[in-house]
């Protein structure tokens, strides 16, 4: 741990798995409270940034399943690690079904994904 | 290339700064107002005009040929004032450390020198930009020299000074001649001002031949005219500038100097340039960062605290050494459309920008568009601008009709900053974008995702461009005028240069990604794709109950009015529960709270953190914190909901932000999503209000343990991957291998403490911490094996 946190000052920055950018400016200067609130954050930071790289990769798989299997679901919302979906009752049980794998095949990580879904007639009945 | 010579009339904008800005003082209390101003014009026009050779030039003390010629010359001129005459050597010093060459020649003036280096820089193929402020130079302007003024942001080519003194440039000297110098000293002919000069060198065409027909010139100017023929011979003499000084540099010896950061730090804390100092902290490129955290600059004790310092990444500066030439023009009539179209469809990129009528991306309409294929060349279509006396435009179905096949190609390639908006415009036309290949906004996202994106910052930044901003077009607040308003040749400066901007910035910002393999990916394997994929969500929307978002409100206007008679009771008084001054005086005074933190401005703080305290010591601040969570989430949400319902469509169309978290994470606006409570009944409520359309149903699906679960990967932690992989109780898992003890034999206690611990790792807190806040002994529960996955950052490995 401590060695990120000299990589992430050196750099300033830390990286996601997929290589995106974290910039944390504050890691090398400012007070002492600010300074440890960035090393907080270089350690959290790549953990958060990847769970936001792999569910912007869940909703292209999404969308392009559902495009490719001329279904008539749509998603409609992006919420935390969430994907929302307004589904035709035709659709449910394929949806229910088959959106699990979509997003958890989006990355090979050394543990499985898991993805929880939930249905009913309004957001919160199926969240 | 064409290489640019910058040349600054450092002596005209030293009076100007000394007179237009207030008497600013150093800490010590000498004068600084002069060299504020300079050195701020200096730093400027350096980013404003990138060149390859420079020089700032100053009068030299002393008399010139000038005074030799008329002793009469600048007489009537009052010494320099003496606060201004001891700014000069300081900002001497500072002109030089900020790298720019100092010029100053004995016994001419600066503008002579300025005069004498711009034929030279033209005879070398160079180009030449004169800052000043002094309409004499008007005179030296040619096809490869042009003067900038940057304290109106006027620049004028031979076009302009025509424009602007009714006589070109070769005849300036003839038109400063007749009108004369007041501020110099140098008479002209009587009753004589622009207007007459110019007239009269239109009609005779110049000062000698007018000289030579002055009987012909009627009245009582006629008469002046001639009573000053004596005289104009030697005016001409001394308002023309010498462009044959015998110097001894060349342009080419002009090139930039190092910027001397130490003498600028001292320079800037000795006359308390205090924002200047703390940019040079932020960026200073040659102390490597490591050294700034060892040792801190003078700066950072005195600075506001936390500035951040050091490691920022420092964009390299502009790649475009001369300034590019720009050429924009409205299309209004069928030939230049049939010209573009032609354009368009054969360029292999084209940058696209949407003009509207409003910001709301779903009910904006189209008022013009504009385009850009080469760096410096692009087009305005206006539509739609109704205003009295608006030039005839082509009309906006047809056009939209012939662009349309262009547009919706996904094989011709487009490129804009922030394409989503322009998505839906033209979706509001009934015209779906396609060929969406690159966008500015999302490049600089990736390249710098804690950096501003707008495009007046990535002109700056990157281009060291000044663009001309909207309110600067259509005005602010109550006043601001539609861009269908807007006059069409304004609107076309304006909306052209967005487009030929966003070309450069494309242009600029892409090959420094491409630079990078993996930030490229995450671009154009994760931001692209994704960008349509969010415009139709947004498009399609959600469903909304408004009836149920109704009656909640009204339920939560009930539970506010049983926390406030709470509240009133606890506080022993009715009080109004909005005003922080009487909940302040209820608190700290009828209480006798002791107050736990300040305002800044030094009264007792009622702020949420400083309640959080308080609450430790009576009930009121809860009840309190609790009723502005209540009025938080009636405001926000139950309140506002129905009314962003779209009347079109009947549903509530979020607008999602790519490019805002510095987390990698997407945000969303009108409604923000993100902030609806996850676990308090309120927050139910409102998430019960967004529904399914008859014969649909809402599918929820969330991702579990994301974060417990990456750490797991990232670490390696055996037991961590073990645990996942049996899709077991990952904290339980946890307090059986920190404690020792079977699965079976994990307490409750032991659990809640492991969650703590596994949630402590995600949110970094330290070691210490942990042992602390879990009230264990905790032996190494983080990463333990080094990792090997090549997808590992290397920054992770312990």
């Amino acid at each position: 741990m401590n060695r990120t946190r000299e990589a992430a000052r050196s750099q300033g920055y830390v990286e996601t798995l997929f290589g995106r950018r974290l910039y944390l400016p504050e890691l090398s200067g400012g007070a002492p409270a600010r300074r440890q609130g960035a090393e907080r954050a270089a350690i959290n930071a790549p953990m958060q940034g990847t769970a936001a790289d792999l569910i912007k990769l869940a909703m292209i798989a999404v969308r392009g399943w559902l495009d490719g299997a001329g279904l008539k679901s749509r998603l409609i919302m992006q919420v935390h690690d969430e994907l929302v979906l307004e589904v035709p009752e035709s659709e449910l049980k394929r949806v229910r079904d088959e959106l699990p794998e979509k997003m958890c095949g989006v990355a090979a990580l050394r543990v499985p994904l898991k993805a929880e879904v939930g249905v009913g007639p309004n957001w919160e009945a199926a969240h | 290339m064409t290489h640019t010579l910058l040349l600054v009339d450092g002596s005209s904008y030293l009076y100007r700064a000394f007179h237009a800005l207030p008497d600013l003082r150093s800490a010590e209390g000498f004068p600084t107002g002069a060299m504020h101003g300079v050195i701020a014009m200096l730093r400027k026009l350096r980013r404003d005009y990138p060149s390859a050779y420079a020089a700032c030039v100053f009068d030299a003390k002393g008399k010139t040929f000038r005074d030799d010629w008329y002793p009469e010359y600048k007489a009537h001129r009052p010494p320099m004032p003496e606060d201004l005459a001891k700014q000069i050597p300081p900002l001497h010093e500072a002109v030089r450390a900020l790298g720019w060459p100092l010029l100053m020649v004995d016994g001419v003036e600066a503008d002579d020198v300025i005069g004498t280096l711009t034929r030279q820089a033209e005879e070398a193929g160079m180009e030449a930009i004169v800052s000043t402020g002094d309409k004499d130079l008007a005179q030296l302007v040619t096809p490869r020299v042009r003067l900038v003024n940057t304290m109106t942001n006027e620049v004028l080519d031979e076009a302009g000074v025509l424009a602007k003194f009714g006589v070109p440039p070769g005849r300036i000297v003839d038109y400063l001649t007749l009108v004369g110098d007041t501020v110099d000293n140098v008479p002209g002919v009587d009753k004589v001002g622009p207007k007459t000069a110019a007239k009269w060198i239109e009609q005779f065409g110049s000062l000698d031949e007018l000289m030579a027909r002055a009987g012909e010139v009627k009245g009582a100017v006629g008469e002046n005219l001639r009573r000053a023929l004596d005289w104009l011979p030697t005016g001409r003499r001394l308002v023309t500038v010498k462009t044959d000084v015998a110097l001894d540099v060349h342009p080419n010896d002009l090139s930039w100097k190092m910027e001397d950061t130490a003498a600028l730090r001292e320079l800037f804390t000795q006359y308390s340039f205090r924002t200047w100092l703390k940019e040079l902290n932020l960026s200073s490129p040659t102390v490597p960062a490591s050294m700034e955290v060892e040792n801190p600059s003078p700066a950072s004790g005195g600075g506001g605290e936390g500035e951040p310092t050091g490691t920022e990444w420092v964009p390299p500066p502009p790649l475009t050494e001369t300034v590019v030439h720009r050429h924009y023009e409205a299309i209004l009539d069928e030939a230049a459309l049939n010209r573009w179209m032609d354009a368009l469809t054969h360029a292999d990129l084209v940058c696209l920008d949407t003009e509207t009528t409003s910001l709301d991306p779903m009910r904006a309409k189209l008022v013009g568009l504009s385009f850009s294929i080469e760096a410096g060349e692009a087009a305005y279509l206006p539509l739609a601008h109704h205003y009295a006396g608006a030039p005839d435009q082509l009309p906006l179905h047809d056009v939209l009709a012939r662009l349309k096949p262009w547009l919706e190609d996904p094989a011709r390639a487009k490129v804009g900053q922030n394409l989503k908006y322009d998505w839906h415009v033209l979706m509001n036309h009934g015209v779906d974008l396609r060929g969406i290949a690159h966008d500015t906004l999302l490049q600089s996202y990736v390249l710098e995702a804690h950096e501003r994106h707008d495009m007046d910052t990535l002109a700056a930044r990157h281009l060291g461009e000044t663009t001309i901003k909207y309110e600067e077009v259509c005005g602010k607040g109550a006043n601001q005028i539609g861009f269908d308003q807007v006059d069409v040749e304004r609107a076309t400066a304006y909306a052209a240069e967005d487009a030929d901007i966003t070309l450069r910035l494309h242009r600029a910002l892409h090959p420094a990604l491409v630079a990078t393999p993996r930030l490229e990916s995450v671009y154009r394997d994760m931001e692209m794709p994704l960008l349509p994929i969010l415009a139709r969500m947004e498009r399609t929307g959600v469903k909304l109950d408004a009836d149920l978002l109704r009656r909640h409100s009204g339920f939560l206007a009930g539970e506010m009015l049983e926390l406030e008679a709470r509240a009133h009771q606890a506080a022993g008084q009715p009080f109004n529960l909005n005003s922080p001054k009487q909940l302040g005086e209820i608190l700290f005074g009828q209480l006798g709270l002791k107050p736990r933190k300040k305002t800044p401005g030094g009264a007792p703080s009622t702020n949420e953190d400083a309640l959080q305290e308080l609450a430790l010591d009576h009930p009121l601040p809860k009840l309190i914190l609790d009723y502005r969570g209540l009025a938080k989430l009636k405001s926000t949400y139950t309140d506002k909901l129905p009314g962003m319902i779209n009347p079109t469509t009947g549903r509530v169309h979020t607008t999602y932000s790519q490019a805002v978290a510095v987390t990698g994470r997407l945000a969303s606006n009108d409604p923000n999503l993100q902030n609806i409570p996850v676990r308090t009944v309120e927050g139910r409520k409102i998430r019960e209000a967004f529904i399914a359309e008859p014969g649909c149903v809402i599918i929820s699906a969330d991702y579990s343990q994301i974060e417990l679960r990456i750490m797991a990967h990232l670490s390696g932690d055996a037991g961590l991957l073990k645990a996942f992989h049996e899709d077991a109780d990952i904290h339980r898992a946890t307090a059986a291998e920190v404690q020792g003890v079977a699965l079976e034999a994990v307490t409750p206690d032991m659990r809640r403490m492991a969650k703590a611990v596994n949630f402590g790792l995600i949110y970094g807190m330290s070691a210490f911490g942990l042992a602390t806040n879990s009230t264990w002994n905790v032996p190494s529960p983080g990463p333990t094996s080094t990792a090997t996955s090549p997808a590992i950052p290397a920054c992770w490995t312990t």
